[in-house]
């Protein structure tokens, strides 16, 4: 169970660094819903702000961020993710 | 006396926690990012330009591989083309010309230095729209400056600054709106960006549009921005959406002028 989170971790930042957008994401919102409280999906949200996004520099922006969409996906995913068959 | 207390609901009191957690990571987080965006990008930067000097290669190697057949029917075409654009060009230097002595009477000339720089990452890696380049405030480059193809078209402007970097919003970008003018009749038109390059018009339905038209920044300096590429127009509708194309591939950039 760890192996599989930090195999998920690096392929998701390597995927951030080097691959298109729609594949992170993916990967990003798969892991969200397959790993139990997967809070560095928020971590990840940040740098994909930070290094392609409008940065963060205004409070009103964050609303707008990959890492409130991943913050907000966490918190919904946590009641849920028992009742999931696939769950790991 | 014997009491009896209702059960604790453990799972809620879990669920309670883990929201709580989740909170306080993301403030944490929103102001370590805050903090550290420009030495994150400063990081990354290497291995970006690494990995395009590797994707560069690796198209070399595939090249290499080409029959002998295809690289002569490639090279005709190619001759063809550059003999076509330097005409082109040789027409737009006459016009750049007599816009400078005109600009120059006027006291309107563009003034400042162009900072040339490369770009480190580009659509569809980064999903709004957004380039990073490798020059930044050190090279003299601040918020707001325009940045050009090196032959000509205006692509964005300079959306955040770091020390050796700074990221570029394109016009293209979605929901940002600007004023242009379409050079056909040199009606004043609202530019939206829908992503990936491409541009949205609305016209009014007696508007003249044509494909291949070209689309113009709104300053003095009028800049080309996209080229008309389809027009749709259903007969009940009273205006028609024309849809628009940045005259380059935003996918394959590699290098920019920045102009304050």
């Amino acid at each position: 169970m760890k192996y599989l989170r930090l195999i998920a971790l690096a392929i998701i930042f390597f995927s951030i660094i080097f691959l298109p957008y729609w594949i992170y994401l993916l990967l990003l919102f798969v892991s969200i819903v397959l790993l139990p409280f997967f809070w560095e999906a928020i971590a990840f949200g940040f740098l994909i702000d930070v290094l392609y996004g409008g940065g963060i520099g205004e409070f009103s922006s964050i609303f707008y961020s990959t890492a409130f969409m991943a913050l907000v996906l966490v918190l919904v995913f946590i009641p849920i993710q028992k009742r999931l068959r696939f769950h790991v | 006396m014997k009491m009896n207390y209702l059960p604790k609901n453990r799972s809620k009191d879990a669920y309670s926690k883990k929201i709580l957690t989740s909170l306080v990571i993301f403030l944490l987080l929103a102001g370590l990012f805050y903090f550290f965006g420009g030495f994150i990008i400063r990081v990354a930067s290497p291995v970006w330009k690494a990995e395009n000097a590797v994707t560069r290669s690796f198209r070399n190697i595939g090249d290499f591989f080409s029959t002998r057949k295809t690289l002569l029917a490639e090279n005709a075409s190619l001759k063809t083309k550059i003999e076509s654009l330097e005409i082109e060009i040789a027409s737009l230097h006459l016009g750049e010309d007599r816009e400078n002595v005109l600009l120059g009477l006027l006291e309107r000339k563009p003034e400042g230095v162009s900072v040339t720089a490369s770009v480190l990452t580009h659509p569809p890696q980064t999903p709004y729209d957004v380039l990073v380049l490798d020059a930044g405030s050190s090279d003299g480059v601040n918020i707001g400056d325009k940045v050009y193809l090196p032959e000509g078209p205006v692509l964005g402007l300079i959306s955040d600054t770091f020390s050796k970097n700074s990221r570029l919003k394109l016009y293209s970008s979605s929901g940002e709106s600007n004023p242009g003018i379409l050079e056909r009749g040199g009606v004043p038109i609202e530019i939206l960006g829908q992503g990936g390059g491409n541009f949205k018009i609305i016209l009014p339905r007696d508007t003249e549009v044509e494909i291949g038209d070209r689309i113009l920044s709104a300053g003095i300096e009028a800049d080309l921005l996209a080229v008309v590429e389809d027009i749709r127009l259903q007969p009940t509708d009273s205006f028609k959406e024309v849809l628009a194309k940045s005259p380059t591939n935003i996918f394959t950039l590699r290098f920019v002028f920045i102009r304050p």
